[in-house]
C-alpha cells in the first residue's frame, strides 16, 4: 500500500481535454498550465487519468464527455473549468484528487462494479446503469456536471450505427454495429466503418463534428455538423474575434497584428501537431502563449494609458523586454517550419479550394499554412511589413469597405464567421475520397472558428441592425467578386 | 562444464538485457529532455520522465473496451519487447554475441518482423477504430520499408561473405579495412530509415500517430501500454546496436577494448536517431511507399551490386 | 533434449492448427495458423538447417500479417468477436484432410531414408543439392517464370493501367491518381 501511494505520487497527470465552443480562453489557459507543469496531454481516454472539460457544454457535448469518462481507467478525475482564471486551482485540485489513495479506496468499496470498462450488456437505450460508475468517481473531482452517459460507442469518438434494420440486429458484443459493405473507389466491395471525428479528439476545432464513412482508412463521404455551444442561454463569445476587436479599437500600432499572429500561431501549432511534427508543435504552443501574453499586456497597458499612471511605462518596458527574447525564438521556429521540405512534400496538393471561394482559404493546405506564417512574420519583422502588407493585399484582399479603414469589432467577427462558414460548406467535398490522415490535415488547415460562427449567429438574433455589416463577398455562395489571382 | 557454460550464458543474457534496457531508457530520457526544452520546462527534471511514466502505468487499471480481444492485445504487447530482446541475442558486444548464430542477420530480420504481428494484434485487439487504423498503417509501413531494409542487410552480409553478425564485424575490425559505411553508404542510410520504421519512431510514428488519437496504442492503458512503449524503445535500441556491427566497424576503435566502443557507437547512433527523428514531421505511407519502392529499392539493389563487384575485385 | 523440444513443437503445432478451426474470430484463426507455422519451423532449426528455419519464421510472419490485412479489408469490425464459424463444407474437408494426411504420412514412412547420415559443414547447401541436384538451373528458371507470372497477373488484373494514369498518349507528366504519391510534382 505504501508502495502504491509512492508510485501514485510519482506519476505525472495526463489530462484529456475537451473544449466546448465558446471556451477557447479556458482551453488556452489549460494548455498553458499543462505545458508549464510538464504534464503531457493524453491522446485517448485510455491514456488519460484526468478528464478536463473546458466550458459547460450542451447535452450533445455532455453525452460525448460521458462516453469518454466511461473509458478512463482508474485512478481518474473529472473537472469542468468554466473560467480561465479558475483553471490553475481546478487542475491543482484534480491532481491532488488523483493522488488521494484513501479516497480511491473508499470509492472502490462503494462501487458495485470494479472495472468501469468491464463488458456490460450493451443496450443503447439503457443510460441508467453504466452511468453509476461515472458518478461514483466524480466525487474525487472538484466540480462535476453529473452528465448522463451512454455506452453506445466505446472508441474515442463514438461509433454511429447506420440505421438499416438488419444491421441493428447484427450488433457485436462491443456495441459496434456490423459494418456493411459498399463499393470503394478501386472497384472492390469493402466493409464500411462509421467514424465520428470530434468533439473528443486532440487538436480538433472545438464544436466541429465530422461523421465519416470509412473504407480502410479512406473516407468515402463526410457529413459536417456543429455542436451547440453554451448552455444556460449564455451568449457565446468568440475569443479571437473579441481580442482582435479590442486590438482594433486600441490606438497602439501593431496591436491588431500581434493578436492575429497569436491566433495564427495557435492554428499553426495545431496543424503541426496533426502533421506529426510534435517538436515544432510544442515550440509553437510555447510561443503562442508568449505572443498571447504580449497581446494581453498590450491591451491592458493601453487601457490604463488613458489614466496616465506610471505603471504603464513599467509594463511597457517589461513587455518590450519580453518581446526582445520572444521574437527571435519565433523567428527561428518559423524559419524551421517554413524551410522544412519534408513538411511541404508531405502536405503538397491536399485539400485544394478554388480561388473564388474565400480569400483566406483559397489554395491548398500548404497555401493556407503559409498564410498563417505570413501573419506571424508581419509582427516579427516590421521591416518586412511593407512586403507583408503586399502579401496581405494580394493573398486575402479583404472586402473593399474593410481594407481601407480600421476594421471595427463587428466586421472582424463577421469575417471570421464567414470564413468558418465557407470552410464548413467546403469540407464535405474536400474530405470525400481522402485518407484519414489527409482528412485531419485538411480540417486542421481550415481550422474553422465555430465560436465566431455561433457568436455571430447569436449577435444577429439579438440585434438585427448588425446584419448589414456582414461582408457580402464572404458568403458560402461561390463568389466571383474576388480580385485576387 | 555444462553448468559453467549455462551460468556463463545466463550472465551474458542478463548483462545484454541490462545494457539494452539502460540504453532504451536513455533514449526515452533523451527524447523527454528534448521535449521539455521545446515546451520551455526544466529539461533536467524531464530526464526522470520515463521513470515516472513507468510508475504511473504500473498502477493504472488495464482498460478493456467491451468487445475487445484482450487475449490478442495482451499477447501483442508482450511480443513487442520480446521481439527486441530476441533480436539483440545475435548482436556482438565486443567479440561475442550472446548467441552467435550462423544466420544472425536473418534472425535479426525475423525478430524485427515479429513487431508487425505484435502491433497489429494490439491495434486490432483493442476494439477501437483508431487502433485498427494504426495497426493497418503499421503493416503498410512494413511493406514500404521491408524490401529496401532486407537489401540493406544483405549488402552488409555480402560485403563480409557471411550471415554471422560477428563475422561481419570482424571483417571491418581487420587492420587496413574500412568500415562498411564507407563502402555502402546508401545501405546504411536505408538501414537507419527502416530502423525508424520498424520501431515506429520519429517521422514513422504514424501507426501510433497523434492525429489518430494514439493509433494502435489508443485503447490500451496500464501495464499493456507500458510494455508497448518500452518495446518500442527497446526495438529502436536493438536496431541502433545492430547498425554498429553491420556498418560502423563493430568494436573497432583506438585505445579502448571492443565492448566500450560498441556501446559508445550504439549510444551515438541512438542519440542521433532520436534527435533527427524529432526534427522532421511525420511521413505518411501513402506518399513514402512510392519513394520506397521506386527510389530506395532500386538504390539498394544497385548498392548490393556495387558491393558484390567490390568483393569480386577484392576491394573489400 | 532434442526429442523433448521436438515433441513440444509437434504438439504445439497440432494444437495451434486445431485452434484455427475452433476459435470464432478471423484474427485469432489467422494468428493461430501463424503460431502453428512458427512452431513447425523450430524442428527445422533442430535439423541444423538454421537458415531455412529462420527464413520460415520470417516469411510466415510477413505472409500471415498481409493475409490478416486482406481478411480485415473485407471484414472490418475491429476485434470482430462476432462469433463466426471457421469451418465450411465439413464433410468434404474432412475427406480431403484425411487423404492428404495419409499420403504425407505414407511418404514419410515409406521413403528409404539414408541411414547414418553424412556430416556436412553446410546442411542448407547439402539439402539443396539433394533436393535439386543437377536440376538447379531448371528450378531457378522456373522460379523466375513463376515470379514473372505473378507480376503479369497483377498487371493484367489491375483496375487502372498506365493509360488511365498518364492519359491516352502517355503525355501527362503527373499521374492522375485518386491519392497522390510521394513522387508527384
Amino acid at each position: 500500500m505504501e508502495l502504491i501511494a509512492r508510485l501514485l505520487a510519482l506519476g505525472v497527470p495526463h489530462p484529456f481535454l475537451m473544449t466546448t465552443p465558446g471556451s477557447t480562453s479556458v482551453r488556452l489557459a489549460v494548455e498553458k498550465l499543462v505545458r508549464e507543469r510538464g504534464w503531457s496531454e493524453a491522446l485517448s481516454p485510455a491514456d488519460a487519468d484526468m478528464l478536463v472539460l473546458c466550458g459547460q457544454g450542451g447535452p450533445e457535448f455532455n453525452k460525448a464527455a460521458g462516453r469518454v469518462w466511461e473509458q478512463l481507467p482508474a485512478p481518474r478525475a473529472r473537472i469542468v473549468i468554466s473560467a480561465a482564471q479558475a483553471a490553475s486551482d481546478c487542475l491543482d485540485a484534480a491532481a491532488a484528487a488523483l493522488r488521494d489513495l484513501e479516497g480511491f479506496r473508499r470509492l472502490e468499496a462503494d462501487r458495485p462494479d470494479v472495472a468501469p470498462m468491464a463488458a456490460e450488456p450493451m443496450n443503447k437505450d439503457d443510460g441508467g446503469g453504466p452511468a453509476m460508475s461515472g458518478h461514483a468517481d466524480s466525487e474525487t473531482a472538484t466540480s462535476d456536471t453529473g452528465s448522463d452517459s451512454d455506452m453506445s460507442g466505446m472508441d474515442i469518438a463514438g461509433s454511429e450505427s447506420n440505421m438499416s434494420g438488419m444491421d441493428m440486429d447484427m450488433e457485436l458484443p462491443g456495441g459496434r454495429p456490423m459494418a456493411d459493405r459498399g463499393a470503394d473507389r478501386d472497384g472492390l466491395k469493402l466493409d464500411q466503418l462509421h467514424l465520428v471525428l470530434g468533439p473528443a479528439l486532440p487538436d480538433w476545432p472545438a464544436g466541429l463534428v465530422v461523421r465519416l464513412v470509412l473504407q480502410g482508412d479512406v473516407a468515402q463521404c463526410a457529413e459536417i455538423s456543429v455542436l451547440a455551444g453554451g448552455t444556460d442561454g449564455r451568449a457565446i463569445s468568440s475569443f479571437w474575434a473579441d481580442l482582435l476587436g479590442g486590438a482594433a479599437q486600441s490606438e497602439q500600432t501593431g496591436h491588431l497584428e500581434l493578436v492575429s499572429a497569436a491566433a495564427a500561431t495557435d492554428s499553426l501549432q495545431r496543424f503541426l501537431s496533426v502533421a506529426g511534427w510534435q517538436s515544432a508543435a510544442r515550440t509553437g504552443r510555447r510561443l503562442r502563449d508568449g505572443l498571447l501574453e504580449a497581446a494581453v499586456t498590450d491591451s491592458s497597458s493601453t487601457d490604463t494609458a488613458s489614466t496616465g499612471t506610471a505603471v504603464t511605462d513599467a509594463a511597457r518596458a517589461d513587455s518590450a523586454a519580453r518581446r526582445h527574447t520572444l521574437y527571435p525564438q519565433c523567428r527561428r521556429w518559423l524559419r524551421t517550419v517554413r524551410r522544412s521540405r519534408l513538411l511541404r512534400w508531405s502536405i503538397a496538393g491536399l485539400g485544394h479550394l478554388d480561388n473564388g471561394v474565400s480569400s483566406c482559404l483559397c489554395g491548398d493546405v500548404t497555401a493556407r499554412v503559409l498564410r498563417w506564417m505570413d501573419d506571424i512574420s508581419i509582427v516579427l519583422d516590421p521591416a518586412s511589413g511593407a512586403a507583408g502588407d503586399e502579401v496581405l493585399a494580394l493573398g486575402r484582399a479583404p472586402d473593399p469597405g474593410q481594407s481601407t479603414s480600421v476594421p471595427d469589432p463587428g466586421s472582424l467577427l463577421a469575417s471570421r464567421a464567414a470564413t468558418a462558414r465557407v470552410a464548413l460548406t467546403a469540407l464535405p467535398q474536400l474530405l470525400a475520397g481522402q485518407e484519414l490522415a489527409a482528412v485531419r490535415l485538411i480540417v486542421a488547415s481550415l481550422d474553422p472558428d465555430i465560436e465566431a460562427l455561433q457568436a455571430q449567429a447569436a449577435g444577429l438574433e439579438q440585434s438585427p441592425p448588425l446584419s448589414p455589416e456582414v461582408p457580402s463577398g464572404q458568403t458560402p455562395v461561390h463568389s466571383h467578386g474576388q480580385s485576387n489571382d | 562444464m555444462g553448468s559453467r557454460m549455462i551460468s556463463a550464458l545466463l550472465w551474458n543474457i542478463i548483462l545484454g538485457f541490462v545494457f539494452l534496457g539502460v540504453l532504451a531508457y536513455a533514449a526515452a530520457a533523451w527524447s523527454a529532455f528534448l521535449s521539455a526544452r521545446e515546451s520551455g520546462t526544466s529539461p533536467v527534471a524531464a530526464l526522470a520522465g520515463p521513470g515516472r511514466e513507468t510508475a504511473r502505468l504500473l498502477i493504472r487499471q488495464r482498460s478493456i473496451a467491451p468487445g475487445a480481444d484482450a487475449l490478442l492485445a495482451r499477447i501483442g504487447t508482450w511480443l513487442l519487447p520480446l521481439a527486441a530482446l530476441l533480436a539483440v541475442l545475435v548482436i556482438p558486444l565486443g567479440q561475442h554475441a550472446i548467441s552467435d548464430l550462423s544466420v544472425g542477420v536473418v534472425w535479426f530480420n525475423a525478430m524485427e518482423v515479429l513487431a508487425w504481428a505484435a502491433v497489429w494484434m494490439v491495434g486490432w485487439g483493442s476494439n477501437s477504430i483508431w487502433g485498427l487504423v494504426g495497426a493497418n498503417r503499421f503493416l503498410a509501413q512494413g511493406l514500404a520499408y521491408e524490401l529496401p531494409h532486407m537489401f540493406a542487410l544483405i549488402t552488409a552480409a555480402v560485403g563480409a561473405g557471411s550471415l554471422r553478425v560477428s563475422d561481419i564485424a570482424a571483417v571491418q575490425e581487420q587492420p587496413g579495412h574500412l568500415w562498411f559505411v564507407v563502402y555502402m553508404p546508401a545501405a546504411f542510410l536505408v538501414f537507419l530509415l527502416s530502423l525508424l520504421g520498424f520501431a515506429f519512431f520519429g517521422p514513422f510514428n504514424q501507426p501510433v500517430g497523434r492525429e489518430i488519437a494514439g493509433g494502435a496504442a489508443a485503447g490500451i492503458s496500464g501495464i499493456d501500454r507500458l510494455l508497448l512503449l518500452a518495446g518500442r524503445y527497446l526495438l529502436l535500441t536493438a536496431g541502433a546496436a545492430m547498425a554498429v556491427p553491420l556498418f560502423l566497424g563493430g568494436g573497432a576503435g583506438p585505445l579502448l577494448p571492443a565492448w566500450p566502443w560498441v556501446l559508445f557507437k550504439t549510444v551515438a547512433v541512438l542519440a542521433v536517431l532520436v534527435w533527427i527523428g524529432r526534427r522532421v514531421p511525420a511521413v505518411r505511407m501513402e506518399r513514402f511507399t512510392e519513394i520506397s519502392w521506386l527510389v530506395l529499392l532500386p538504390l539498394t539493389i544497385l548498392q548490393a551490386l556495387a558491393v558484390s563487384i567490390f568483393v569480386l575485385v577484392g576491394w573489400i | 533434449m532434442q526429442t523433448v523440444i521436438f515433441l513440444i513443437c509437434a504438439v504445439g503445432a497440432v494444437a495451434a492448427g486445431i485452434a484455427v478451426f475452433r476459435v470464432d474470430s478471423m484474427a485469432r484463426a489467422t494468428l493461430a495458423l501463424l503460431a502453428s507455422f512458427v512452431v513447425a519451423a523450430i524442428p527445422i532449426l533442430l535439423l541444423g538447417l538454421s537458415y531455412l528455419g529462420v527464413l520460415v519464421i520470417l516469411m510466415m510472419v510477413m505472409e500471415m500479417m498481409i493475409m490478416a490485412v486482406f481478411m480485415v479489408m473485407y471484414m472490418m469490425n475491429p476485434a470482430g468477436l462476432m462469433p463466426m464459424k471457421m469451418v465450411h463444407n465439413n464433410r468434404m474437408s474432412l475427406v480431403i484432410a484425411a487423404v492428404v494426411f495419409v499420403l504425407l504420412a505414407a511418404g514419410a514412412l515409406l521413403t528409404p531414408w539414408p541411414s547414418g547420415g553424412r556430416a556436412t559443414s553446410d546442411p542448407t547447401l547439402a539439402l539443396g543439392m539433394d533436393l535439386m541436384g543437377p536440376h538447379m538451373l531448371v528450378m531457378i528458371v522456373i522460379g523466375l517464370a513463376l515470379f514473372a507470372t505473378m507480376i503479369a497477373v497483377v498487371v493484367l488484373s489491375t483496375h487502372r493501367g498506365r493509360y488511365d494514369r498518364f492519359g491516352d498518349d502517355l503525355r501527362r507528366r503527373t499521374p492522375d491518381d485518386p491519392v497522390r504519391g510521394g513522387l508527384g510534382k
